[in-house]
């Protein structure tokens, strides 16, 4: 799938430099993947293996495969021996925007893939969630560079950065119900077991999988920082094989399948099915989405505010692609299991605060970028979100108008009246500084930067819809 | 297997304590817990390797050093 208004014409990925055996181009919307000549080595005996072939058919790992590629659009960082190229991802997104069944399916991904590799005696170098994306709700596995042949003797390396980055987040949102997206986001190497054995009492250290990924993994780290001793060379010489890294993989199969987020109804993740208005109106706002987005014809539609997706659903009948934010973890998480298990297979639902969004980070703040950097929208929905980003959040209405208009996209917008029992909650227990929050300034915030073509009343008369080009 | 697994880690701890190196090398714990979490697969590895270990405790035996080691490193 290629999306619109694509970038120049050959550029790196600034997130694919770590590993000096393979660097991430894209060229012409392909995606393409220089190796280095032990890479290349690598991929040529992977290639054919029936576990590779399987779980690309099943779309578990990413579809690779050898090609040629223009010399210009090598990449520094050479000699380049060979070239891959992958089937394209629709829309990147991160660990620290999933919810919490999203983390836990990528990570069973991760493990299923593993042990596989190993019955053909390759293994994955590393243990990373970001190899992990999602095509819609489907997780797939993108780091083909990760498999190399097996070394016998050798541990599993990538077993702390699994941990950092799958388990302890997971651990802490199953057991103490902390949401891992801001310990993600605060850190790309995720939290170390020292950290995270500082959240967990003394108590907690026989819930499953604390005493020894957690607790013991912080204690030996803390005592082994300073040896001097080449532990993987030792392990091999003590005979360390295949079977131990088997057996540890099936162990944490079984721990991580067995977490679970017990969350008690949230703000929003309820918030369809008690909505405060009537039938009536909201077939009438369904029809005029639907309308909105066949009018428009987009490629790209980004419903922020998307909640379980019940517009995201009428908007992917009539696009390529939807990214469903939502501020509202539970409310993401019954999306993406609604969608893995009845679709459609094109709406990615995310976590994401629109008032405090994903931004740039890491190496050169270009490792992990904002949202409108990876995926340009070409219809954005923003309906029944207005009220919470200027009273609840407290950005100006102004702003908020601008900053729709900055994203270059059509728009659908719903505007909440002072009379909506949802608004007058808001401004329950606020002071009252929402000056700008009136029909009269966002009409004309709105006509200002954006094309009016279509606008309705609900027939509770608190609630306007728009439908504006840019 | 928790006691199993205590025991090994208690005298991986014993083992290593007063060490005093300056090289930090934060994945060898990890990389150690494995054999740890490997159960009666880890038994025996876990033995040679802490066998080895308190030779060179008591001053039996030096720990090999890796300075044979022509193994490629390609991680």
């Amino acid at each position: 799938m290629s999306l619109k208004r694509s970038r120049p014409a050959s550029r790196p990925e600034a997130g694919s430099f770590r590993d000096r055996h393979g660097r991430i181009v894209y060229a012409d919307g392909r995606v393409l993947r220089f190796l280095s000549e032990t890479a290349l080595s690598h991929w040529r005996a992977l290639a054919d293996k029936p576990f590779l072939t399987e779980a690309m058919a099943a779309g578990r790992v990413v579809r690779t495969e050898e090609t040629k590629a223009p010399a210009e659009a090598a990449p520094d960082g050479g000699p380049w021996a060979g070239v891959v190229e992958h089937e394209r991802i629709p829309v990147v997104s991160y660990p620290y925007e999933w919810s919490f069944h999203m983390l836990k399916d990528a990570a069973l991904l991760t493990l299923d893939l593993l042990s596989e590799c190993l019955e053909a005696d390759f293994i994955l170098k590393d243990g990373t969630s970001y190899n992990v994306q999602f095509v819609g709700a489907r997780s797939v596995f993108i780091d083909t560079g990760s498999l190399e042949p097996l070394v016998p003797g050798g541990a599993w390396t990538g077993y702390r950065q699994f941990c950092q980055l799958f388990l302890f987040p997971l651990l802490l949102q199953t057991h103490k119900g902390i949401e891992f997206q801001s310990l993600l986001r605060g850190s790309l190497d995720g939290p170390t077991p020292e950290t995270v054995n500082r959240y967990f009492g003394i108590g907690d250290r026989f819930r499953a999988g604390v005493l020894t990924h957690v607790y013991l993994q912080a204690k030996l780290s803390a005592q082994m920082g300073s040896t001097r001793r080449d532990v993987r060379k030792d392990l091999k010489s003590a005979g360390f094989n295949k079977e131990l890294i088997k057996a540890n993989t099936k162990r944490m199969r079984a721990l991580v399948a067995k977490l679970d987020w017990d969350a008690k109804a949230s703000e929003w993740g309820d918030y369809t099915d008690q909505h405060n208005y009537s039938d009536a109106d909201h077939e009438a706002k369904a029809a005029f989405v639907e309308a909105a987005v066949e009018s428009s014809r987009p490629g790209v539609v980004w419903d922020m505010g998307a909640n379980t997706g019940q517009f995201s659903r009428i908007a992917a009948a009539h696009c390529q692609y939807v990214v469903a934010a939502d501020i509202d973890q539970l409310a993401v998480d019954r999306h993406y299991r609604q969608l893995k298990a009845n679709g459609p297979d094109n709406i990615l639902p995310l976590v994401m605060n629109l008032a405090d969004p994903s931004p740039n980070l890491g190496w050169r703040l270009a490792e992990r970028r904002e949202m409108p950097h990876r995926c340009r929208a070409d219809l954005v929905l923003a309906l029944a979100l207005i009220h919470h980003i200027v009273i609840s959040a407290n950005i100006p209405l102004n702003e908020f108008i601008a900053w729709l208009a900055d994203l270059d996209a059509d728009l659908v917008i719903e505007f909440v009246t002072r009379d909506d029992e949802q608004v007058k909650k808001l401004l329950l227990n606020k002071e009252d500084q929402y000056h700008d929050y009136e029909l009269e300034n966002f009409e004309a915030q709105l006509g200002r930067r954006f094309q009016a073509v279509e606008r309705k009343v609900l027939g509770s008369g608190n609630r306007y819809l728009y439908y504006c080009t840019h | 297997m928790k006691i199993f697994s205590l025991v090994l880690a208690a005298l991986g701890l014993i083992l290593n304590a007063g060490s005093a190196y300056a090289y930090l090398d934060p994945g060898s714990g990890s990389i150690l817990l494995q054999v740890i979490l490997g159960g009666i697969a880890g038994l025996a590895v876990a033995g040679k390797l802490f066998w080895a270990q308190i030779l060179h405790f008591l001053g039996i035996r030096k720990i090999e050093t890796s300075e044979h080691d022509t193994e490629p490193s390609d991680g």
